[in-house]
C-alpha cells in the first residue's frame, strides 16, 4: 500500500479535472474517514461560480471517477471524496 | 411498483433548485443516490425476472436481495483499472467498459449520501450538490452505454457471491 502525499493527490485531481474540461482554480486535500471508518481523503476542487453550469454532467462525472481510478492505480487505498466549492469573490475595496 | 429512478433524479433537481436551507440540499444528495440505487436494482430484476413481471413476487425477491452494503462492496472492487482475483474471472473479453466508471460513481454517491444523511459536521453547498445530482444521472446513462455482456457480468457479481 502507498500513501500519496497531499501534493501528489492535488496534482492528480488537477490533471484529471482539466482533462475533463473542469476549469480548476484550486485543489486542496484533507484527511477524512469513509463510511466504513477507513482513512479517506477529501479532495476539494474550487471553481469560479459562473463556471458551475459548465461542469455538470460528463465533466464532473469523469473527474470524480477519474480521480478515484488514478489514486487507486497509484496504490493508495484511501478513497478520494471529491467536493466542489465556488471561489469566493474578493471583497470590493 | 418500485421507485422510478428518473423521478428520483427529477426530485433531486427540484430540491436543489428550490432549496430553502441545507436540509433540502442534503435530501437532494440522498435522493440522487437512491435514484442510482433503484436504477441498479431495477436493472438486476429486469434482467433476471423480466421487466414484464415487475409485480410478481419473484421480481420483488430479486429486487430486495441487494442492499446498500452489497452494492458498495462490489463497486469498491472497481476503484482501480486492474481487476482483483474475485472479479477477474467474470470480466468480459473487452473488459467492463463503462461499468467501471459507473461503479466508481456509485461508490462515491454512496459516500456522499452517508455524509448527507448522517454527518452533521459536513456542510453542503449548491455547487457540490448540483454537481453530485448531475453525476448520478450520468452514472445511469453510463451503465446503459455498456454492452449487454458488460452489464450482465456486473449484475451477476451483484446477485451472487463467489466462493
Amino acid at each position: 500500500m502507498t500513501t500519496l502525499r497531499d501534493e501528489e493527490i492535488q496534482t492528480i485531481a488537477k490533471d484529471v479535472a482539466l482533462a475533463n474540461a473542469v476549469p480548476v482554480q484550486e485543489v486542496s486535500t484533507a484527511p477524512i474517514f469513509d463510511s466504513e471508518g477507513k482513512p479517506a481523503v477529501e479532495v476539494t476542487i474550487t471553481i469560479l461560480p459562473e463556471q458551475v453550469p459548465s461542469i455538470l454532467g460528463e465533466p464532473y462525472y469523469r473527474t470524480v471517477t477519474g480521480i478515484i481510478r488514478e489514486v487507486a492505480d497509484k496504490g493508495d487505498d484511501r478513497l478520494p471524496l471529491v467536493r466542489i466549492r465556488e471561489k469566493k469573490s474578493a471583497p470590493r475595496p | 411498483m418500485h421507485p422510478d429512478p428518473d423521478s428520483l433524479f427529477d426530485q433531486a433537481d427540484v430540491l436543489v433548485n428550490n432549496h430553502k436551507d441545507e436540509t433540502d440540499l442534503r435530501r437532494a444528495i440522498s435522493t440522487a443516490y437512491y435514484g442510482v440505487f433503484h436504477f441498479t436494482l431495477r436493472a438486476l430484476a429486469d434482467w433476471i425476472v423480466g421487466a414484464t413481471h415487475r409485480s410478481a413476487a419473484r421480481y420483488v425477491l430479486v429486487y430486495r436481495s441487494v442492499d446498500h452494503k452489497i452494492l458498495r462492496a462490489l463497486c469498491d472492487q472497481f476503484r482501480g483499472a486492474k481487476r482483483n482475483a474475485v472479479i477477474q474471472p467474470y470480466e468480459p473479453a473487452g473488459g467492463f467498459g463503462p461499468i467501471e466508471s459507473f461503479a466508481r460513481a456509485v461508490l462515491y454517491l454512496f459516500e456522499q449520501r452517508i455524509s448527507a444523511d448522517y454527518d452533521p459536521a459536513h456542510s453542503f453547498n449548491v455547487a457540490d450538490v448540483s454537481s453530485t445530482v448531475s453525476g448520478a444521472r450520468t452514472a445511469a446513462r453510463d451503465f446503459q452505454a455498456a454492452t449487454p455482456e458488460q452489464r450482465e457480468a456486473f449484475l451477476t457479481l451483484l446477485a451472487f457471491r463467489s466462493r
